[in-house]
């Protein structure tokens, strides 16, 4: 069970790397830390299916290894600490009523801004990057919404039971002999 | 959407606007003399008057350098080593120009720690009551 679960992080870790590259090839937006994040798609199906401490563990090692090798590694501590709060707010949200994950996609993408510009402020010392996020924050809104959208599509037509649950069960049936 | 999502938007939608209105527009008195403040990593460098046009090139111990194009009443940052090129295309920071700007007064340099303010003599050009 246990390797079906690590299997299929490494695979979500793997999508997400490749869409991170993806991005990497679409022309730079003239205003910083304007993004896609298409990435954080991915971050919201693991989250509904392998749960919070696998999603922690696949943003990280998915930030660390997409600012290697592709980013700056200056620039590592800005997507972890984006990463961060954005995830823990995700965490908190997802499972709640009357939340789907459009709402779960939003909030993700609005807080990714708020934690990279809150630890650049820090860094920094410029407390006026504060206004920053007046235009940060409703277009990572709308990143957001995509992505949620993405992964809301992506969990109907590909239901985890058919990938995980049932694959789960047939593992733990074999190991019994 | 469910209704929950709709509340998460509205919330974002309210917050992005009182800090746009919010934001600092402009140096009041626009005859004052403005200044070019150099920072790395929080720390300020230098404070070099806008009056005449000259090139400075900034140097830290690591080998990043930025070179940073001044003219009178403004500037901006010609070239970089770093990876990404964000402070280039930050283009040109003017008195008159913050209030278009997305950084406003600022062009920051984010891989090398580097901060370029516009600011006034007292650098009271941003304060955070309106």
């Amino acid at each position: 069970m246990k390797t079906r679960r690590l299997a299929f992080a490494a695979v979500l870790i793997s999508v997400m790397m490749v869409l991170g590259y993806l991005e990497s090839l679409l022309p730079v937006s003239p205003i910083p830390g304007i993004k896609l994040g298409l990435a954080n798609g991915i971050l919201i199906i693991s989250l509904y299916w392998l749960g919070v401490p696998a999603s922690f563990q696949i943003m990280l090692i998915k930030n660390v290894l997409l600012g290697l090798l592709l980013g700056n590694p200056m620039l590592i501590p800005y997507s972890v600490s984006g990463g961060i709060l954005s995830l823990a707010l995700m965490s908190i949200l997802y499972r709640r009523q009357g939340i789907s994950p459009i709402g779960v996609g939003i909030a993700g993408g609005v807080t990714h801004n708020i934690g990279q510009v809150l630890l650049a402020m820090i860094i920094l010392g410029t407390p006026s990057l504060l206004f920053y996020l007046a235009i940060l924050m409703p277009s990572g809104a709308v990143m957001g919404f995509i992505t949620g959208t993405i992964a809301k599509v992506l969990m109907r037509h590909f239901p985890p039971h058919k990938y995980l649950k049932q694959q789960i069960n047939i593992q733990t049936e074999e190991t019994i002999p | 959407m469910k209704r929950r999502d709709i509340i998460i938007l509205a919330i974002v939608l309210v917050a992005s606007l009182t800090l746009y209105l919010l934001r600092p527009k402009a140096i009041e008195d626009s005859a004052a003399a403005v200044y070019l403040r150099i920072s790395i990593a929080g720390q300020t460098q230098e404070l070099i008057p806008l009056t005449e046009e000259r090139a400075i090139r900034i140097e830290q111990e690591n080998g990043d350098y930025n070179i940073i194009q001044i003219f009178k009443g403004g500037f901006r940052m010609l070239e970089s080593n770093c990876r990404n090129q964000d402070c280039i295309r930050q283009g040109d920071v003017t008195a008159d120009n913050i209030g278009g700007r997305a950084l406003a007064n600022e062009i920051i340099c984010l891989p090398h720690q580097l901060v370029l303010s516009l600011v006034t003599e007292d650098e009271t050009v941003l304060e955070l009551d309106p």
